[in-house]
């Protein structure tokens, strides 16, 4: 049986004393690629952001590769070391840096929060963005790429790291047909590499590409 | 056709008549003269038993002269002091008349009585100083302090060279003498009357005035270069009332008359010339380059340490409202806000004057003070808005890749608000380098205030204004074709 990666129990998420999110639980799995699906505003972004640490949740548990998170306020940044090494996130703008290249944009954290070089960076980059199709357009700032070429540096920008986990929000909002057939595939490949993948979308045809579906309604 | 020329010279006749007598009844009754109670007694005050009126030697000296006119009476204009001669040329009144100096540049450009007064230029030092300080030439790096567009202020500025003292220009005759006693200036340079009066104001304690005269200067009416006829007609009122001992009364009332007087009358009743040479016109004009490039660095100097300034404190502020708790933003708001809403005037004589019991301030430092803490508000706002402008979402993929807040606001969130604060701090700098005029108030000699001593002193505005212009032009339009090319490239295409 392979180990949970993510495990998820009776997440609950309140906002103005809305439930957003009620006692969602589930798991995904080493290598695993799980859709998270459910109509507009159902709670799919919440989910991910609660996982990624980026807003607090007010009762169950988050336990991601022995890390856990607990009810309550975002703990300090300091304390959530082990999470950030772990969990990447590709947000549905990308929120790319728009001062920097495509290329810095993958270098910054890897030579600023993980101590590589610039030459060792610069190698992790170009050999990320061949793999994603955006060799050429390192030099690019995020004003002069396409969406698609912006989405693939984002994803690129996330998996610099080598987290375990890749968090996706709407990968496939701004995609024609035929991207996102693409991207799908290129999904594949990371999971292939043992890595797992979360991934929000409303998008059926997309999530029947994936390994497991969870609704949320 | 005899009779038509006869016809239109008899028009031409009675509209000189007209105009003549339509004069003739104007002035007739009044003579307007213009003086600045400001200055204060003994030449112009406002009379305490009745503020609407004014008294002194100078209007009495006018009252004096308006009688000798023909029964005229005088009516009073108020002035500031260093407009007299523009305002005159202007026709705002037909007399200069309190405390107004015989300077070779005044004589080349407007018509100006006889000398009715002679002062002496005279040194005050503080007690302590008496036995050591006798002349100019004993203030080799000391401040001296005067009244700007003066005969004081030019023999200050001619023995700056030659003396190693460092003059400075005083709006006003009070604050020099506050500032003596503080210690600030190590001695003042004015007219016996001022200084005597100062003294006395004083209970005849803090500073003494040293007996030796520096230089010997005259007091004159100032007319309109155009008004040499009427000038004239002054001056032989001004030689019968030296000569009835009216004049020598009026100096007798306000306890200004001294022997020099008498000698004064006597050198003028024999026809003697009495009065100032030196260069004018354009010798003049060249003589205040120099001065004006000196103010020209001082403008530069107090700007660009002020912005260095304000933009220090004004990111500690963003940052502190950005960044810091519920107490912290209330503090930097309340100091944003509070800087913000009160005259940057007010602030300068707060930090100069103001804290004087507390801290003697230097001047250049308490104009940078100033400058820089007002401006830091304006900055903090700017930066403030700027960091508020860069999109949460990288600061949230910021946090999601391990960056501390520290980094995110070093390598993401700074850099992106910089270039949105780039235009507007680019336009602050420009509005400081132009600010920086106030802070002649406290007596700190800068580009603008430079500019107002030259044209005083030359009697013209033009080429002084313009000089001042292009040196301001200068030294903005380079700063605004830099920021534009920074802007293109940092540009997100």
């Amino acid at each position: 049986m392979t180990t949970a990666l993510l495990v998820i129990e009776g997440l609950c998420v309140r906002h103005d004393s809305r439930d957003i999110l009620r006692s969602l639980s589930f798991e995904v799995a080493r290598g695993e690629m799980v859709a998270l699906m459910g109509p507009s505003g159902v709670g799919k972004t919440t989910a991910l952001r609660t996982v990624a640490a980026l807003q607090p949740f007010d009762a169950g548990a988050i336990h991601i590769d022995g890390f856990a998170l607990a009810p309550g306020p975002v703990p300090p940044e300091t304390r959530l070391v082990p999470l950030r090494r772990r969990v990447g996130f590709v947000f549905q703008s990308h929120a790319l840096f728009e001062h920097l290249s495509a290329r810095d944009n993958i270098t910054l954290a890897l030579r600023h929060v993980l101590g590589k070089t610039r030459a060792e960076a610069d190698a992790v980059a170009a050999t990320l963005l061949a793999s994603l199709d955006v060799g050429g357009r390192a030099e690019a700032k995020p004003g002069q790429l396409s969406g698609g070429e912006a989405q693939r540096v984002a994803i690129a920008r996330a998996l610099a790291p080598d987290p375990a986990l890749l968090l996706m929000d709407e990968p496939t909002a701004a995609l024609d047909p035929a991207r996102r057939t693409a991207l799908a595939a290129t999904l594949r490949g990371l999971c292939n590499q043992g890595r797992s993948l979360l991934v929000a979308t409303h998008d059926a045809e997309f999530a029947g590409q994936t390994d497991r579906v969870v609704t949320l309604a | 056709m005899i009779i038509r020329a006869a016809t239109s010279q008899a028009c031409k006749l009675a509209l000189c008549l007209f105009t003549s007598l339509l004069a003739q009844d104007q002035s007739a009754r009044v003579l307007v003269w213009g003086g600045d109670a400001e200055g204060g007694a003994p030449y112009v005050e406002a009379d305490p038993a009745n503020p609407a009126r004014v008294r002194g030697f100078d209007v009495e000296v006018a009252e004096r002269i308006a009688r000798g006119l023909g029964d005229r009476s005088a009516r009073f204009v108020q002035v500031q002091w260093s407009d007299i001669d523009l305002s005159v040329e202007r026709g705002d009144f037909a007399l200069g008349l309190s405390g107004v100096e015989d300077t070779p540049a005044r004589r080349a450009q407007h018509a100006v009585t006889i000398p009715y007064f002679e002062f002496r230029e005279v040194l005050a030092v503080r007690p302590a100083d008496a036995g050591r300080i006798h002349s100019l030439a004993d203030l080799r790096g000391r401040h001296v302090g005067t009244l700007g567009s003066t005969i004081a202020y030019t023999t200050l500025l001619a023995a700056r060279d030659s003396t190693g003292l460092i003059p400075i220009s005083y709006d006003d005759d009070v604050h020099p003498y506050a500032d003596l006693v503080r210690g600030r200036m190590d001695a003042v340079l004015l007219d016996h009357i001022i200084a005597q009066r100062a003294l006395r104001r004083r209970g005849g304690n803090g500073f003494v005035i040293l007996p030796q005269p520096i230089a010997i200067g005259h007091y004159v009416g100032v007319l309109a270069r155009a008004d040499s006829a009427l000038r004239d007609s002054m001056d032989a009122v001004l030689r019968e009332s030296m000569r009835d001992g009216s004049l020598e009364q009026i100096f007798r009332r306000w306890r200004v008359w001294d022997e020099t007087q008498a000698t004064l009358f006597d050198r003028v009743l024999r026809g003697e010339t009495v009065g100032t040479t030196g260069p004018v016109g354009a010798a003049q004009a060249i003589a205040y380059l120099p001065s004006l490039a000196r103010a020209a660095a001082v403008t530069l100097l107090v700007s660009v340490l002020s912005m260095a300034l304000a933009v220090i404190v004004g990111l500690a502020l963003a940052s502190g409202r950005v960044y810091g708790s519920a107490l912290l933003r209330w503090l930097t708001t309340f100091y944003v806000e509070v800087i913000r809403g009160t005259p940057l005037l007010l602030q300068l004589f707060v930090i100069y004057y103001g804290l004087a019991g507390f801290v003697r301030l230097p001047a250049l430092l308490a104009a940078i003070l100033a400058l820089g803490l007002n401006y830091a508000a304006y900055e903090a706002e700017i930066y403030r808005g700027a960091l508020e402008a860069v999109p949460r979402v990288q600061l949230e993929a910021a946090r999601t890749l391990g960056f501390t807040e520290l980094q995110i606001l070093r390598l993401i969130r700074g850099p992106q608000a910089l270039r949105y604060a780039l235009a507007p701090m680019t336009n602050d700098f420009v509005a400081l380098l132009k600010d920086s005029a106030l802070v002649s108030v406290i007596t700190v000699v800068e580009l603008t205030k430079q500019t107002a001593i030259y044209a005083t002193n030359v009697g013209s505005w033009i080429v002084p204004g313009l000089l001042c212009a292009a040196v301001y032009l200068a030294m903005s339009l380079p700063l605004a074709r830099l920021a534009r090319r920074l802007e293109r490239r940092w540009r997100v295409a």
